[in-house]
C-alpha cells in the first residue's frame, strides 16, 4: 500500500511542480481565459507581473482578459507595456488602436507625431542599446584599424569609420529620447471619468474632465494627486488613483 | 604828454558810444510792443477761382503776427468740406527800421476744400486772431460747375494769383524740389494740393449683401515715407472683412488729368451691405509724410513734410433683394456657391458615431452664410453642430468656405437615409436666386459581427460584455517569461559598452607606441652598442688565432665586420654585394678610407680562408685598422637620427 502511494506520489510530483512555475501558472492563467473566467485569468496575469515577470505574451494576455472583463483602460496601460517590450508587435498595436476607438475623449489641437517621434516610438529601448552599441563598438574598432593601416588603408576605412560614428551618434540620440520618456511617464485614466483641477487641492473647480483610456503624461506627483498633460498640452490635476502608470 | 592827454578824451568817447547804443536798445524794447499790437497782416487766396464739383481747390491764409495766430473757418454758410489742412510757419528777427527787436511770425494755414454744390460759391470772411488782435479775410468767389467737368489737378495752376504754381517751373513740374532750391515755397504749395486720400469702389450699386471691395490710396505728388494714425471710419451699414492690408508701402504710377501721381494701396476690404439704401463710406483719415526732392549727394537730407488727409466719402446705392425669395432663405445666404454633404463613413456599427458634414464653398460672406439644418431622423441621434470656416481672399474677392459637422449615433442597426437638403442662395452675378441641394445619403448600420471573434481563440462576447472585446486579436500560450529588469542603459553592462571600446582602442594605442619605441630604441642601441660588438669579435679572433684550423678564425672576423656594417646600416648586410654594402655604408656616413679598408680586410679574410696567402696576423691587423676608421664615421641611423 505504501509502495503504492509512492508511486503515486512520484507520478504527480512533476505535474504539481510545473504548475509551480511561472510558465506553469502562465498556461494555467491562459486555460482560464480560454475557459471565459477572465476575471480569474486577469488574477492569475497580474499575479505574474506583481512578481516581477514579463513578456509581451503575458501583458498582452492580461490586456486581453482586462478587457474583456470590462477595464478597458486598465487593460490599455497593459497593452502599453508589451508595446514597451516590442514596439512593433502587430497584434499589441492593433488591440490598443481597437480598445483607444472606444475612448471617449477626443484631444482637438494635438499636432501630428514628427518622424522622429514617431521613429522613437517604434523602436524598443533594447533596439537602441543594441544601436548603439554595434554602431560605437565598430567606430572605436575602425578607428584603432585606421591608426595601423597604410595610406591606402586609411583611405579606404575613412568612410566606414564616419557611418559608425553618425551611426553612434543617432543611436545615442535615440536612447536619449527614450530615456527621456521614461522620465515622464505614461499613464491611462482606469476610471469612467476623471476630473482634473487646476491645482491639487480637491477644494478647487474642476477645470475639464478625462476619460477611461485617455492617454497622458505624468508630470509630477504629490500626496494623492499626479500633475499631468495631454497630448494636446492641457495641463490639470487628477487623482493618482484614477490613472496606471505604464 | 600828448598820449597822456589823448587817453581821457578816448575814454570818454568810448563811453559815449555805449551809452547812447545801450538807451538805443532800451528805447527800442520799450516800442515793440506797441508795434507788435498793431502787426497783424492777413492775407487769403485759393489757387483756383473754378473748378469741378468733384475737384479740390487748396484754399491759402497767410498771416503775419508777433504772436501765435490760429484761424477759424465759418461754421455756418461754408459750402465745402475740409478735406486736408496743413500748416507752416516761419520766425523772422529784425533788429532795425527804427522798430527795435521784432519777431514776426508767418503762418501759412492751408486747406483743401471739396465743394459740397454746384454754382457761384463764396468762400465767407475768416476769422484770424492772434494775441489780443483779431482781423479778417475777404470773403472769396469760386465758380463750382457739375463733377467731371473741371480740368484735373492741374487746370487751376495757371490761376494761382500772386503765389505763382509749381507747374510754372519747366524745372519741376510735380513741385518736388525742396525749397531753397530755386523754388522757394512752391514746393509746398505742389504737393500740397495734389497729396490726396480716396476710397475707390469696384461698383456703384450692389444688392443686400453682395460684395463690395473698398480700395484705400493714398494719390502723391512726391515720394511718400510712411503712413501713420490711418484710421478708417465705422463701417455703418456693412460686414466688413479685410482683404489686404500694406505692411509696406508700393507704389504704381497713376495720372490723375495728365498729372502723373504716385498711388499708394493702404487697405483693401470687402463690404457686404446690409440693408438697402444710399450708403455713405467714409471718411478715412491718415498721416502722410511724404519727401520732397531725392535723397541723392546734392541733397542728403531731403525735407520730410507730414500732412493729415481725409476721404471723401464714398457713395454706394444698395439695392434690396428681388422678391420671390424661395422658402427657407436667409438673407445671409447671398453669393456664387456650390453646396455639398457627405458622411464620414457609410457603413458603421450600432452606437458608432458618423459625421455629416454640409459644405457650402464660393465667394461671398462666408462667415455669414446660414446652412440649412439637419433634419431629425428615428433612432439616429444627432448632436450639436460645429461650424468651421476657412476663409481667404482671392484676388479682390473674399472666398472661402463654410463647413457644419454633426455628429450622428445610430441606435439601432438598419439603413438610414439622410434626405438631400436644399440650400436657397441668392446669385448676385445671376441676378436671381437659386435652390442648391445636396445628394441623398445613405447609413448602412450593422451589428458587430460575430465572426470577429470567432479567430481570436477566446469564446464569442458573452451578453452584457462590450462589442470591443469580440474585435480582439487573440491571446499567445507561448514564450517565456523573464524577469523585470531596469531599462538597459541603466546596468552596468551599459557602462562596459560605452567604456570598454574605448579603454580598449586606448590600449591598443599604447601597445602600439610602446613597440614602436621599443624598435626605435634597439636600432639606437646596435648603433651605439656596433663597435664594441665588432671589437669584442675581434677579440675572440684573436684567441682563435691561435687554433690549428683556419675556418673558425677567418669566420670570427667575418662576422666582426659584417656585424658590424648590419648594426649601422639597421639591415642585414649578409646579402649584399661589395658593391651594395659600400654604397649602403657611404650613404650611412662612411667615408671612403674607411671603405676601401673594410674591403682590403674582407678581401684578405677571403684569401685567407679559400687560398690560406694571408697570414691571420695580417688579416687581425687589416680588420682593426678597418673597425678604427669605420669608427671615425659620422653614421646616420636607419631612421635618420645621428
Amino acid at each position: 500500500m505504501s509502495a503504492l502511494l509512492l508511486v503515486l506520489l512520484l507520478a504527480a510530483e512533476p505535474a504539481t511542480a510545473s504548475a509551480r512555475t511561472p510558465d506553469g501558472r502562465f498556461e494555467q492563467a491562459n486555460a482560464l481565459y480560454h475557459g471565459g473566467d477572465f476575471d480569474g485569468a486577469a488574477r492569475a496575469y497580474h499575479a505574474l507581473v506583481d512578481e516581477g515577470w514579463e513578456s509581451v505574451a503575458l501583458h498582452l494576455n492580461l490586456g486581453n482578459a482586462l478587457v474583456r472583463a470590462g477595464a478597458r483602460g486598465q487593460g490599455m496601460a497593459s497593452y502599453e507595456r508589451a508595446l514597451r517590450l516590442d514596439p512593433l508587435d502587430d497584434d499589441v498595436r492593433a488591440n490598443l488602436e481597437a480598445a483607444r476607438a472606444q475612448n471617449v475623449d477626443r484631444l482637438v489641437g494635438v499636432a501630428e507625431p514628427s518622424l522622429v517621434e514617431r521613429l522613437v516610438a517604434r523602436t524598443g529601448d533594447g533596439t537602441a542599446v543594441a544601436l548603439f552599441g554595434v554602431a560605437w563598438v565598430a567606430l572605436w574598432l575602425l578607428l584603432w584599424l585606421r591608426g595601423r593601416a597604410t595610406r591606402r588603408g586609411r583611405r579606404l576605412l575613412g568612410p566606414p569609420a564616419l557611418l559608425a560614428a553618425l551611426l553612434a551618434v543617432a543611436g545615442g540620440a535615440l536612447l536619449a529620447a527614450r530615456a527621456a520618456d521614461r522620465r515622464t511617464p505614461a499613464a491611462i485614466v482606469v476610471v469612467p471619468s476623471a476630473g482634473a483641477r487646476e491645482g491639487p487641492e480637491r477644494a478647487l473647480k474642476t477645470a475639464f474632465e478625462v476619460h477611461e483610456g485617455t492617454r497622458l503624461r505624468v508630470l509630477e506627483a504629490r500626496g494623492d494627486q499626479a500633475r499631468v498633460r495631454l497630448d494636446n498640452g492641457l495641463v490639470g490635476w487628477v487623482a493618482a488613483a484614477d490613472l496606471e502608470i505604464i | 604828454m600828448s598820449r597822456r592827454t589823448g587817453r581821457p578824451a578816448g575814454r570818454a568817447a568810448g563811453r559815449a558810444v555805449v551809452l547812447a547804443l545801450v538807451l538805443g536798445m532800451g528805447l527800442s524794447a520799450l516800442a515793440a510792443p506797441a508795434a507788435a499790437r498793431a502787426a497783424l497782416a492777413v492775407h487769403a487766396e485759393v489757387d483756383r477761382s473754378e473748378l469741378a464739383q468733384d475737384e479740390v481747390l487748396t484754399l491759402e491764409v497767410r498771416v503775419e503776427a508777433d504772436e501765435p495766430a490760429s484761424v477759424a473757418l465759418p461754421a455756418r454758410d461754408f459750402d465745402f468740406q475740409v478735406v486736408s489742412q496743413a500748416r507752416s510757419q516761419s520766425t523772422s528777427v529784425d533788429l532795425g527800421g527804427g522798430a527795435g527787436v521784432r519777431i514776426r511770425r508767418t503762418t501759412l494755414f492751408q486747406y483743401g476744400l471739396a465743394p459740397l454744390k454746384t454754382g457761384d460759391l463764396t468762400i465767407p470772411a475768416i476769422e484770424v486772431t492772434s494775441g489780443k488782435a483779431t482781423a479778417s479775410t475777404e470773403p472769396i468767389g469760386v465758380k463750382v460747375t457739375p463733377p467731371g467737368t473741371g480740368g484735373g489737378a492741374g487746370a487751376g495752376r495757371g490761376g494761382r494769383g500772386s503765389l505763382g504754381g509749381p507747374g510754372g517751373s519747366p524745372l519741376d513740374p510735380f513741385g518736388m524740389a525742396p525749397p531753397g532750391a530755386g523754388g522757394g515755397s512752391r514746393s509746398w504749395n505742389g504737393w500740397e494740393r495734389d497729396l490726396r486720400l480716396v476710397v475707390e469702389l469696384d461698383k456703384a450699386e450692389a444688392f443686400v449683401g453682395e460684395q463690395v471691395t473698398a480700395s484705400v490710396f493714398v494719390l502723391s505728388p512726391a515720394e511718400v515715407v510712411r503712413t501713420e494714425g490711418y484710421q478708417p471710419p465705422v463701417y455703418d451699414g456693412f460686414w466688413n472683412e479685410t482683404l489686404e492690408q500694406a505692411t509696406q508701402l508700393r507704389s504704381t504710377l497713376r495720372k490723375n488729368g495728365g498729372v502723373p501721381l504716385r498711388a499708394y494701396l493702404l487697405e483693401r476690404v470687402a463690404l457686404f451691405p446690409t440693408r438697402a439704401g444710399e450708403l455713405e463710406l467714409g471718411p478715412f483719415g491718415v498721416d502722410v509724410v511724404l519727401q520732397l526732392g531725392p535723397a541723392n549727394a546734392f541733397y542728403p537730407f531731403p525735407e520730410l513734410r507730414r500732412a493729415r488727409r481725409q476721404s471723401r466719402a464714398a457713395t454706394l446705392r444698395v439695392k434690396p433683394l428681388p422678391p420671390g425669395a424661395p422658402a427657407g432663405f436667409d438673407p445671409a445666404n447671398v453669393g456664387s456657391a456650390t453646396f455639398t454633404a457627405a458622411l464620414s463613413e457609410t457603413r458603421v456599427a450600432t452606437g458608432q458615431p458618423v459625421t455629416l458634414r454640409l459644405t457650402a464653398r464660393g465667394d461671398g460672406n462666408v462667415k455669414g452664410w446660414a446652412l440649412p439644418p439637419v433634419p431629425a431622423i428615428a433612432s439616429l441621434r444627432a448632436f450639436a453642430p460645429t461650424t468651421v470656416d476657412k476663409v481667404a481672399p482671392k484676388g479682390q474677392r473674399l472666398t472661402g468656405q463654410r463647413t457644419v459637422e454633426t455628429v450622428l449615433v445610430p441606435q439601432r442597426e438598419g439603413t438610414f437615409t439622410i434626405p438631400p437638403l436644399a440650400w436657397p442662395v441668392f446669385d448676385p452675378k445671376l441676378g436671381r436666386y437659386e435652390v442648391l441641394r445636396s445628394p441623398e445619403l445613405s447609413l448602412e448600420v450593422a451589428t458587430p459581427a460575430p465572426a470577429a471573434a470567432a479567430g481570436s481563440g477566446a469564446p464569442a462576447p458573452l451578453p452584457g460584455q462590450n462589442a470591443l472585446a469580440a474585435g480582439l486579436r487573440p491571446i499567445r500560450t507561448g514564450g517565456a517569461l523573464s524577469r523585470r529588469g531596469e531599462p538597459p542603459w541603466q546596468g552596468s553592462l551599459m557602462w562596459l559598452l560605452v567604456g570598454g571600446p574605448v579603454v580598449l582602442f586606448a590600449a591598443g594605442v599604447a601597445v602600439d607606441r610602446i613597440r614602436d619605441r621599443r624598435a626605435a630604441d634597439g636600432g639606437a642601441r646596435r648603433l651605439r652598442q656596433a663597435g664594441r660588438v665588432a671589437r669584442r669579435r675581434l677579440a675572440e679572433a684573436s684567441r682563435l688565432a691561435g687554433g690549428a684550423e683556419d675556418a673558425p678564425f677567418f669566420t670570427e672576423v667575418e662576422r666582426a665586420l659584417s656585424g658590424y656594417c648590419a648594426d649601422k646600416l639597421g639591415r642585414p648586410a649578409a646579402g649584399l654585394t661589395r658593391d651594395e654594402l659600400a654604397r649602403a655604408l657611404a650613404e650611412a656616413g662612411a667615408h671612403a678610407p674607411a671603405l676601401r679598408a673594410l674591403a682590403a680586410a674582407l678581401d684578405a679574410c677571403d684569401a685567407g680562408r679559400f687560398g690560406g696567402a694571408t697570414g691571420r696576423d695580417e688579416v687581425l691587423s687589416l680588420a682593426s685598422r678597418a673597425m678604427e676608421l669605420l669608427e671615425e664615421a659620422h653614421w646616420q641611423a636607419p631612421g635618420g637620427a645621428a
